[in-house]
């Protein structure tokens, strides 16, 4: 597993980047980008509960 | 012969007249009776009725002129009809495009017919005045590849992008069908590698080249995991994204729709991605399996 710095100007389509790769991929750094990973993943577990 | 047409008939060599007089200035009404099949006397009163006809106003200078009492044929005043009753220019390009890509679906099973179409094109390009390029897609050539090797039960070697790995893989298939779902072409087909029938998209197959006679033997489709699930979706996020996004033309005003998808990986994680913008409702196990992988994203943030 590597990092790398990726340059984004929407933040929501960015997240949705990332979750398309699911766990091949997680977010390091802003933590505002990262709540906003984990904020939706919440509410993905929490809607299919 | 005829010396007597119907009215269609009539008119349309009417409008054919006039262009053929204006390069045939001075032609025998004999000679120009037998051009058109009629009769002298049927000709002379197509010449007469073709003297009425002319712009609106309907006055002498608006009129064809027409002569012929000498026995030989010239107008004059007739420049508003002479051009040839023929397609338009934008229908002979729909019929260049159409021909270039038939043409590329006829190369590798009906040779023979590649000349004659490329003959035809030829004539029809200078009927537009200028050239006109048709890049057909890849997929109209693949078709004719996967339709040829179905008939002769030929395997086939793929080059194939797969968005959801993002990956080119090299793939064996024995070709079964082709099948058109929401706008894209699907080749189905037994992949060797994963022993199991896969839905290739020909608009993401990079290239194929037929490999051999096929030895497997086929499973049943129905059993395969490859073979189109029903799911049901709840749409609660902006829908105009989420459809472009899924490939939808539109999603109903309450959020809920059916799909059919060939891929449960693929639903999954456009489930996951569009975070709380989607629900699965069914099947209910697919609902299980995306909690679950939201739960193992999850934790790779706590650790």
């Amino acid at each position: 597993m590597g990092s790398s710095v990726v340059p984004y100007q929407d933040s929501m389509q960015l997240v949705r980047e990332v979750l398309w790769a699911g766990d091949n991929a997680i977010v390091l750094a802003p933590d505002s980008l990262r709540e906003q990973v984990i904020d939706s993943l919440k509410k993905v577990v929490a809607i299919h509960g | 012969m005829a010396n007597q047409s119907a009215p269609i008939q009539e008119v349309s060599r009417l409008l054919d007249l006039v262009p053929f007089l204006s390069t045939h200035s001075h032609i025998s009404l004999k000679e120009l009776s037998a051009e058109f099949g009629i009769s002298e006397k049927a000709m002379a009163n197509e010449l007469t009725a073709l003297s009425m006809c002319g712009l609106p106003g309907y006055t002498p200078y608006e009129l064809i002129e027409v002569f012929f009492d000498s026995g030989f044929v010239s107008i004059n005043n007739h420049e508003a009809l002479d051009i040839p009753r023929a397609l338009s220019q934008l229908e002979v390009a729909s019929l260049l495009i159409g021909l270039e890509i038939l043409r590329d679906a006829c190369q590798d099973r009906e040779p023979s017919l590649v000349d004659k179409i490329d003959q035809l094109v030829e004539q029809m390009k200078n009927l537009l005045g200028g050239s006109i390029e048709v890049d057909s897609n890849e997929a109209t050539v693949f078709r004719a590849t996967i339709e040829s090797a179905i008939a002769g039960r030929q395997s086939l070697n793929l080059q194939y992008l797969s968005p959801l790995k993002d990956e080119v893989s090299t793939r064996k298939v024995d070709p079964l069908s082709l099948q058109s779902e929401r706008g894209h072409l699907y080749l189905v087909a037994f992949c060797h590698a994963a022993q199991a029938i896969r839905h290739f998209r020909l608009d993401r197959i990079i290239e194929m080249t037929t490999a051999g006679p096929s030895t497997t033997t086929t499973p049943d489709f129905a059993d395969q995991e490859g073979a189109l699930t029903k799911v049901g979706i709840r749409v609660m996020g902006e829908k105009r994204s989420i459809a472009e996004s899924l490939g939808l033309s539109e999603i109903p005003v309450d959020g809920h729709l059916g799909l059919e998808v060939f891929s449960l990986q693929w639903i999954s994680k456009a489930v996951i991605a569009h975070g709380p913008q989607i629900e699965l409702l069914t099947p209910e196990n697919l609902r299980g399996n995306i909690k679950d992988a939201a739960e193992n994203i999850l934790a790779l943030y706590s650790s």
